[in-house]
């Protein structure tokens, strides 16, 4: 369970009529040794999905899914769109708040990892500790500057 | 200086060290990155548990040095519903188990509860090392792995 894996929406354009992304899904899933109803409980969705995206037939994922399949897979949307080889994700340094904070609770929304997935409380209150060490950290940071 | 204050040093080193009272009484701990910063937050709920204290620290920890670079937020949970980790726990885990027993060690004692033939091998470990069974459990997969076992 972890947070990965940032793009632009400009990158979505890139999936129409590229090859690369079903075979790319398909490895995947394979390298990490889950099947397509187990990809699809991570993803919200149906595992007939799962498997139109892997046949590249018919169905392609919308940017949500897309950013859903990058981090489930701790790829770069990049390397799942075919514009790369590197499957790297970018290092997501200076992140804004919201954006980090939208981040957690997408990846600890996922059932993968654990026995039982987080409760909304849960990820609440994960949340709610991760802000208060953020202004911590901050406050602090100003302190030992002014000093 | 005890193992517990030895790995509290090393964790305060390395990452920023919080109490926190999380209201759920399921989450020991939890790692997060930011911008290369590690933070570990630990529950109040374990404050007055040494054991406890000591293998999430290491668990924790065991996420700082086993994951990539980029920004991360890794709950650990307690032992009750640690069932079916993922990989990266599983990593975490082991390094945590690596950290606080010693190979040699942890296979002497081992065989000498199986010559005592001992029941709950385990929970015996665990006593004797002063840790939890998990991580008892990843230390035996540890040296499984290691073929040393």
């Amino acid at each position: 369970m972890f947070l990965t894996a940032t793009h632009s929406a400009i990158l979505i354009v890139g999936i129409g009529g590229s090859l690369m992304f079903p075979e790319r899904l398909k490895s995947l899933r394979n390298q990490k040794g889950v099947t397509q109803d187990e990809v699809a409980n991570a993803l919200g969705v149906s595992r007939a999905t799962v498997a139109g995206y892997e046949s590249g037939k018919k169905r392609e994922p919308d940017y949500e899914t897309l950013r859903k399949i990058a981090d489930y897979f701790s790829v770069s949307t990049d390397y799942l769109l075919g514009r790369t080889d590197d499957p790297t994700p970018p290092s997501d340094e200076h992140l804004t708040p919201e954006e980090y904070d939208r981040r957690v609770v997408a990846a600890l929304s996922r059932s993968d990892g654990y026995g039982e997935p987080l409760t909304k409380e849960e990820i609440d209150d994960i949340l709610k500790y991760i802000r208060w060490t953020r202004e911590k950290h901050r406050m602090e940071k100003e302190k030992k500057r002014d000093s | 200086m005890t193992q517990l204050e030895r790995i509290w040093a090393f964790a305060d080193k390395h990452c920023i060290v919080n109490w926190y009272d999380f209201s759920s009484s399921r989450i020991n701990g939890i790692y997060h990155r930011v911008d290369g910063q590690g933070f570990i937050g630990l529950s109040n709920t374990i404050s007055n548990r040494p054991t406890l204290i000591k293998c999430t620290l290491a668990e924790e920890l065991g996420h700082h040095y086993t994951l990539q670079s980029g920004n991360y937020v890794m709950p650990c949970f307690s032992y009750a519903d640690q069932c079916g980790l993922g990989r990266c726990e599983k990593r975490a885990l082991r390094w945590a188990a690596d950290y606080l027993i010693d190979d040699y060690e942890f296979i002497h004692v081992g065989q000498a509860l199986a010559k005592q033939e001992c029941l709950d091998e385990i929970t015996a470990l665990a006593s004797i090392f002063d840790v939890t069974p998990m991580i008892v459990q990843a230390k035996m997969e540890a040296l499984e792995t290691r073929g040393m076992l």
